[in-house]
């Protein structure tokens, strides 16, 4: 069944900047969805990883292959969001050219009524995260791609983002496949139906999908071994 | 094709509020556009031209003094998308390479006019030339010259936007470039100025045609290249 699905495949894949390595042969398979974690020490490659899976980083060898349709939803260390753009207007930008929901609708679920009308570079960083993520899931995207998200957002927006990575949120028919690269292992980890550490730029451990909770520990426990 | 309209649309709309809101390029532009003029003018004035030489000359410096302003302005064409790299949730979205740049030629293309209509009025004023019974031409040579001029340094813009030289970077890429719109922009120009009348035998209206189709044609082809990391 799982083989009909959508999947996202990277074979063999390797990217250096000036000359050093950060991804060294990953070859790794994605499937419509899974909810991954990602894990792995500061510089060990996750968030150029998210990139290549994203395919706005080209590799310098190997493959990127996918069969998803639809679009990409990307929270990246960079926003994606214009900062003297209003919130509202930047979502309406993203919304308009994805054939998206309401603006009103995106801006009430994401708890945004109250900066709707301010520029995005005028919140603090944890509103602008919450901004966006909110982004990130307009159109319902069939791959989702988290870079730490929920490093600035206070508990009442990890709570809106863990429902909405359980897919609580926007009404939709099927699952994307999401993909999120944290250090939040306490309250993120329990979401995860597979997780996979990086380190150095390769994959150290990798649970497999529908992976069950002592497989999981044993992978979590890869992922501190090798922080120390 | 009307949703791919209504996309480049929704993105000259998104460039119209962030030009409005920092009034970057347009200050940027007006502002050495009217500085170069002011001073060659002045120049010019001071070397005691009558008003014959003045006529020779006007051409010769709106062309200059338009390419020129208009290249020391665009490196800051596209910071505002560098700034959170939201090009890339918008490619991301759906949005193609080439609708970013049709939207991005659209808005410098309107910007660049202005330049060249402001450009116009003060020369004629220093130089003391009236160009009022050809301006209709005048607007027709300026309009489609500013979207060749668009068409080469948005694509440029973009290439050199992650090099902490694209101030130099950009106006040397596109003034070889330019060379063929510069000569075009400047018959056509002395031409209209001199004789009141374009030449109908003359070629500079075929080739600022194939200037604007050439680099309209590549840049949508490339720029998508051209943004991806």
């Amino acid at each position: 069944m799982r083989g009909r699905e959508p999947s996202l495949a990277l074979q063999g894949i390797v990217k250096a900047f000036d000359a050093k390595p950060v991804l060294r042969q990953i070859t790794v398979s994605f499937q419509s969805g899974e909810c991954v974690l990602l894990l792995g020490a500061n510089g060990a490659g996750k968030s150029t990883l998210l990139r290549v899976l994203a395919g706005l980083s080209q590799a310098d060898a190997g493959k990127r292959l996918s069969s998803f349709g639809g679009t990409t939803g990307f929270l990246s260390q960079y926003l994606f969001l214009y900062n003297r753009l209003t919130v509202a207007e930047n979502l309406a930008l993203f919304s308009g050219v994805s054939d998206g929901e309401p603006v009103e609708d995106i801006v009430s679920r994401w708890g945004l009524m109250t900066y709707s009308a301010k520029m995005v570079g005028q919140l603090s960083r944890g509103n602008q995260v919450r901004v966006a993520l909110a982004r990130t899931f307009i159109g319902n995207p069939s791959i989702v791609l988290l870079d730490e998200p929920s490093s600035h957002l206070d508990e009442q927006g990890v709570q809106l983002l863990t429902q909405v990575i359980k897919g609580a949120g926007p009404a939709r028919t099927t699952m994307p496949l999401r993909i999120v690269a944290t250090h939040d292992i306490h309250r993120l980890g329990p979401l995860a139906t597979r997780i996979v550490v990086l380190a150095n730029g390769r994959i150290l451990a990798d649970s497999g999908s529908d992976a069950s909770t002592d497989e999981r520990e044993r992978v979590i426990s890869i992922y501190r071994e090798s922080n120390r | 094709m009307i949703r791919w309209a209504y996309i480049v649309y929704l993105l000259v709309l998104k460039e119209l509020r962030l030009e409005w809101r920092g009034r970057e390029l347009l200050t940027l532009l007006s502002c050495n556009a009217v500085f170069m003029a002011v001073l060659t003018g002045a120049g010019a004035s001071s070397a005691m031209l009558d008003r014959i030489t003045g006529n020779k000359i006007f051409p010769m410096l709106l062309w200059v003094v338009f390419i020129l302003s208009t290249l020391s302005s665009v490196s800051r064409s596209y910071e505002s998308e560098l700034e959170g790299r939201a090009f890339e949730g918008l490619l991301l979205s759906g949005v193609t390479g080439s609708q970013m740049y049709l939207s991005k030629v659209l808005i410098s293309t309107a910007l660049f006019f202005v330049n060249y209509v402001l450009l116009l009025g003060v020369l004629s004023v220093t130089l003391d030339q009236v160009v009022w019974s050809v301006w209709k031409e005048l607007v027709v040579v300026g309009l489609s010259s500013s979207s060749a001029l668009a068409s080469v340094v948005v694509i440029l813009g973009a290439m050199a936007s992650t090099s902490r030289l694209r101030g130099v970077l950009t106006p040397l890429l596109a003034l070889p470039l330019l060379f063929p719109l510069f000569f075009a922009g400047l018959e056509m120009t002395t031409e209209l100025v001199l004789r009141g009348a374009l030449d109908p035998t003359s070629v500079w209206p075929s080739v600022l045609l194939a200037v604007n189709a050439v680099f309209l044609i590549v840049g949508l082809s490339l720029f998508d290249f051209v943004i991806r990391d």
